[in-house]
Protein backbone atom coordinates (compact mmCIF):
# COMPACT_ATOMS: atom_id res chain seq x y z
CA UNK A 1 0.00 0.00 0.00
CA UNK A 2 0.67 3.46 0.44
CA UNK A 3 3.05 3.29 3.54
CA UNK A 4 4.73 0.22 1.83
CA UNK A 5 5.88 2.48 -1.09
CA UNK A 6 6.97 6.04 0.90
CA UNK A 7 9.10 3.09 2.76
CA UNK A 8 10.58 1.83 -0.29
CA UNK A 9 11.83 5.29 -0.98
CA UNK A 10 13.32 6.17 1.60
CA UNK A 11 16.84 7.10 1.69
CA UNK A 12 19.58 4.93 1.54
CA UNK A 13 22.69 6.14 1.92
CA UNK A 14 25.38 2.91 -0.14
CA UNK A 15 28.78 2.39 0.10
CA UNK A 16 30.99 -0.55 -1.02
CA UNK A 17 31.90 -3.14 1.10
CA UNK A 18 35.95 -2.97 -0.30
CA UNK A 19 37.74 -0.08 1.12
CA UNK A 20 40.46 1.77 -1.39
CA UNK A 21 43.70 0.68 -1.28
CA UNK A 22 45.54 2.07 1.44
CA UNK A 23 48.29 5.03 0.73
CA UNK A 24 51.13 3.11 2.05
CA UNK A 25 50.54 0.03 -0.55
CA UNK A 26 50.17 2.75 -3.42
CA UNK A 27 53.48 4.29 -2.50
CA UNK A 28 55.29 1.13 -2.10
CA UNK A 29 53.89 -0.09 -5.64
CA UNK A 30 55.25 3.62 -6.89
CA UNK A 31 58.66 2.97 -5.43
CA UNK A 32 58.99 -0.85 -7.13
CA UNK A 33 57.63 0.69 -10.73
CA UNK A 34 61.04 3.36 -10.30
CA UNK A 35 63.40 0.54 -9.22
CA UNK A 36 62.10 -1.43 -11.80
CA UNK B 1 30.47 12.36 -26.30
CA UNK B 2 28.71 10.12 -29.23
CA UNK B 3 25.33 10.04 -28.32
CA UNK B 4 23.37 9.72 -31.61
CA UNK B 5 22.01 5.50 -32.22
CA UNK B 6 19.08 6.30 -34.11
CA UNK B 7 15.30 7.88 -34.07
CA UNK B 8 14.25 6.42 -30.83
CA UNK B 9 17.16 7.64 -28.54
CA UNK B 10 16.87 6.72 -24.42
CA UNK B 11 17.46 10.46 -23.21
CA UNK B 12 17.82 8.92 -19.53
CA UNK B 13 20.17 6.14 -20.70
CA UNK B 14 22.60 9.01 -22.40
CA UNK B 15 22.26 10.99 -19.81
CA UNK B 16 23.36 7.97 -16.80
CA UNK B 17 26.27 6.87 -19.63
CA UNK B 18 27.32 11.23 -19.61
CA UNK B 19 27.09 10.98 -15.80
CA UNK B 20 28.76 8.36 -15.01
CA UNK B 21 31.87 8.61 -17.66
CA UNK B 22 32.15 12.19 -15.99
CA UNK B 23 32.25 11.17 -12.19
CA UNK B 24 34.93 8.34 -12.99
CA UNK B 25 36.97 11.25 -14.29
CA UNK B 26 35.79 13.55 -11.61
CA UNK B 27 36.89 10.52 -8.29
CA UNK B 28 40.80 10.44 -10.03
CA UNK B 29 40.60 14.48 -10.14
CA UNK B 30 39.45 14.82 -6.79
CA UNK B 31 42.24 12.14 -5.23
CA UNK B 32 44.70 14.34 -7.17
CA UNK B 33 43.87 17.67 -6.34
CA UNK B 34 43.26 16.74 -2.23
CA UNK B 35 46.58 15.14 -2.64
CA UNK B 36 45.10 11.75 -0.85
CA UNK B 37 48.11 9.71 -3.09
CA UNK B 38 51.62 10.16 -4.12
CA UNK B 39 51.77 12.38 -7.11
CA UNK B 40 53.61 9.88 -9.15
CA UNK B 41 50.60 7.88 -9.83
CA UNK B 42 48.52 10.05 -11.68
CA UNK B 43 49.25 10.39 -15.61
CA UNK B 44 48.13 13.45 -17.19
CA UNK B 45 45.78 13.07 -19.75
CA UNK B 46 42.76 15.43 -21.68
CA UNK B 47 39.29 15.16 -21.38
CA UNK B 48 36.55 17.75 -22.50
CA UNK B 49 39.45 19.54 -23.66
CA UNK B 50 40.70 19.95 -20.07
CA UNK B 51 44.04 18.24 -18.61
CA UNK B 52 43.09 15.76 -15.68
CA UNK B 53 44.99 13.49 -13.92
CA UNK B 54 44.00 10.02 -14.18
CA UNK B 55 45.36 7.13 -11.57
CA UNK B 56 48.12 4.23 -13.00
CA UNK B 57 47.88 2.50 -10.17
CA UNK B 58 45.86 -0.70 -11.39
CA UNK B 59 44.34 -1.38 -8.14
CA UNK B 60 42.93 2.19 -7.31
CA UNK B 61 41.91 2.36 -10.82
CA UNK B 62 39.77 -0.88 -11.47
CA UNK B 63 38.34 0.24 -7.64
CA UNK B 64 37.10 3.74 -9.13
CA UNK B 65 36.05 1.80 -12.35
CA UNK B 66 33.89 -0.91 -10.14
CA UNK B 67 32.36 1.78 -7.92
CA UNK B 68 31.42 3.69 -10.92
CA UNK B 69 30.01 0.78 -12.53
CA UNK B 70 27.62 -0.30 -9.17
CA UNK B 71 26.70 3.63 -9.01
CA UNK B 72 25.68 3.24 -12.78
CA UNK B 73 23.05 0.74 -12.35
CA UNK B 74 21.64 3.07 -9.61
CA UNK B 75 21.70 5.88 -11.81
CA UNK B 76 19.59 3.79 -14.95
CA UNK B 77 16.56 3.06 -12.36
CA UNK B 78 16.62 6.54 -11.59
CA UNK B 79 17.10 5.80 -7.70
CA UNK B 80 20.41 8.07 -7.47
CA UNK B 81 19.91 11.78 -5.75
CA UNK B 82 23.47 12.60 -4.88
CA UNK B 83 27.15 10.47 -4.85
CA UNK B 84 29.67 11.85 -2.41
CA UNK B 85 32.93 11.11 -1.78
CA UNK B 86 34.05 11.69 1.57
CA UNK B 87 37.83 12.39 2.74
CA UNK B 88 38.14 10.56 6.10
CA UNK B 89 41.17 11.57 8.43
CA UNK B 90 43.57 9.07 9.87
CA UNK B 91 40.80 8.24 12.59
CA UNK B 92 38.16 8.00 9.76
CA UNK B 93 36.31 10.63 10.85
CA UNK B 94 34.97 12.63 7.75
CA UNK B 95 36.63 15.60 6.89
CA UNK B 96 35.66 17.06 3.68
CA UNK B 97 32.90 16.08 1.18
CA UNK B 98 32.71 16.46 -2.74
CA UNK B 99 28.81 16.12 -3.64
CA UNK B 100 27.42 15.77 -6.91
CA UNK B 101 23.64 16.02 -6.75
CA UNK B 102 21.80 14.78 -10.12
CA UNK B 103 17.87 15.83 -10.86
CA UNK B 104 15.61 13.61 -12.77
CA UNK B 105 16.19 13.72 -16.86
CA UNK B 106 13.59 16.09 -18.11
CA UNK B 107 12.12 13.94 -20.81
CA UNK B 108 10.42 17.01 -22.39
CA UNK B 109 14.04 17.39 -24.03
CA UNK B 110 13.53 14.53 -26.04
CA UNK B 111 12.48 15.52 -29.76
CA UNK B 112 15.07 18.96 -28.89
CA UNK B 113 17.73 16.64 -28.00
CA UNK B 114 17.38 14.15 -31.45
CA UNK B 115 17.04 17.51 -33.39
CA UNK B 116 19.50 19.93 -32.47
CA UNK B 117 23.13 18.93 -31.02
CA UNK B 118 22.97 22.17 -28.91
CA UNK B 119 22.39 20.39 -25.52
CA UNK B 120 25.16 18.38 -26.35
CA UNK B 121 27.45 21.04 -26.91
CA UNK B 122 25.90 22.72 -23.87
CA UNK B 123 26.62 19.98 -21.46
CA UNK B 124 29.71 19.26 -22.81
CA UNK B 125 30.85 23.13 -21.80
CA UNK B 126 29.42 22.54 -18.59
CA UNK B 127 31.19 18.90 -17.66
CA UNK B 128 34.79 21.09 -18.98
CA UNK B 129 33.90 24.41 -16.46
CA UNK B 130 33.13 21.73 -13.59
CA UNK B 131 36.12 19.70 -14.28
CA UNK B 132 38.05 22.95 -13.95
CA UNK B 133 36.39 24.10 -10.72
CA UNK B 134 37.47 20.99 -9.31
CA UNK B 135 40.88 21.87 -10.01
CA UNK B 136 41.05 25.22 -8.30
CA UNK B 137 38.77 23.84 -5.65
CA UNK B 138 42.24 23.35 -3.42
CA UNK B 139 42.72 26.82 -3.49
CA UNK B 140 39.35 27.64 -1.33
CA UNK B 141 39.97 24.35 0.79
CA UNK B 142 42.65 23.56 4.24
CA UNK B 143 45.02 21.25 3.28
CA UNK B 144 43.62 17.70 4.67
CA UNK B 145 45.12 15.93 7.18
CA UNK B 146 47.90 13.25 6.84
CA UNK B 147 47.07 9.40 5.94
CA UNK B 148 43.60 10.76 4.84
CA UNK B 149 41.35 7.90 3.15
CA UNK B 150 38.05 8.08 1.30
CA UNK B 151 34.84 6.30 0.81
CA UNK B 152 32.21 6.86 -1.64
CA UNK B 153 28.91 7.33 -0.70
CA UNK B 154 25.77 6.77 -2.86
CA UNK B 155 22.16 8.66 -1.62
CA UNK B 156 19.32 6.55 -3.25
CA UNK B 157 15.52 6.41 -2.96
CA UNK B 158 15.47 2.50 -2.24
CA UNK B 159 17.61 0.28 -1.47
CA UNK B 160 16.85 -2.18 -4.21
CA UNK B 161 19.35 0.38 -6.28
CA UNK B 162 22.25 -1.44 -6.85
CA UNK B 163 20.60 -4.68 -7.50
CA UNK B 164 21.49 -5.58 -11.24
CA UNK B 165 21.24 -8.49 -13.31
CA UNK B 166 24.88 -8.99 -13.56
CA UNK B 167 25.09 -10.69 -9.68
CA UNK B 168 28.43 -11.94 -10.72
CA UNK B 169 29.70 -8.16 -10.23
CA UNK B 170 27.61 -7.16 -7.37
CA UNK B 171 29.23 -10.25 -5.56
CA UNK B 172 32.81 -9.10 -6.87
CA UNK B 173 32.50 -5.23 -5.74
CA UNK B 174 30.01 -5.60 -3.26
CA UNK B 175 27.68 -3.09 -1.52
CA UNK B 176 26.12 -1.85 1.75
CA UNK B 177 24.54 0.60 3.67
CA UNK B 178 27.29 3.55 5.09
CA UNK B 179 27.38 3.56 8.73
CA UNK B 180 25.39 7.01 9.95
CA UNK B 181 29.49 8.49 11.14
CA UNK B 182 30.54 9.01 7.97
CA UNK B 183 27.64 10.29 6.18
CA UNK B 184 27.78 14.21 7.65
CA UNK B 185 30.59 16.61 9.08
CA UNK B 186 30.63 18.32 12.23
CA UNK B 187 30.06 21.53 11.94
CA UNK B 188 30.55 21.95 7.79
CA UNK B 189 30.82 24.65 5.48
CA UNK B 190 29.19 24.68 1.93
CA UNK B 191 31.42 26.10 -0.79
CA UNK B 192 29.24 25.67 -4.37
CA UNK B 193 31.62 24.57 -7.11
CA UNK B 194 29.39 24.38 -10.37
CA UNK B 195 25.45 23.75 -11.47
CA UNK B 196 24.77 22.80 -15.08
CA UNK B 197 21.48 24.69 -16.14
CA UNK B 198 18.13 24.14 -16.00
CA UNK B 199 17.53 23.40 -19.62
CA UNK B 200 20.54 20.98 -19.67
CA UNK B 201 19.57 17.07 -20.47
CA UNK B 202 22.07 16.43 -17.25
CA UNK B 203 20.75 18.44 -14.03
CA UNK B 204 23.52 18.45 -11.48
CA UNK B 205 25.50 20.84 -9.13
CA UNK B 206 28.45 20.19 -7.27
CA UNK B 207 29.24 21.38 -4.01
CA UNK B 208 32.34 20.69 -1.34
CA UNK B 209 32.13 20.64 2.68
CA UNK B 210 34.60 21.01 4.53
CA UNK B 211 34.49 20.58 8.57
CA UNK B 212 35.45 24.24 9.96
CA UNK B 213 38.07 22.47 12.51
CA UNK B 214 40.16 20.65 9.68
CA UNK B 215 43.53 21.71 10.29
CA UNK B 216 43.02 25.43 11.70
CA UNK B 217 47.32 25.89 10.95
CA UNK B 218 47.00 25.84 7.39
CA UNK B 219 44.85 27.68 5.03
Amino acid sequence: GMLESATCKMEVVLTPCKLPPKVCDVTRWLKNQRTN
Amino acid sequence: MAVRDGPDINLHQVASDIFCEFLEVSIHQILHVRGLYPEGIFERKKKYGVPISMCRHPELSKYISDAVNGIKCAVKKNEVQKVVVVILDSERTPVERFVFEIAPVQQNLKESLQSDDKYLLELEQSLRAFLLRINVSDSMLHKVPADSTFNILVHTKGGSAMETDDTHFLQEFPWMAADDSVCSLKDPKMIPLKATGAESILRMQLYVEETVNKSPDVT
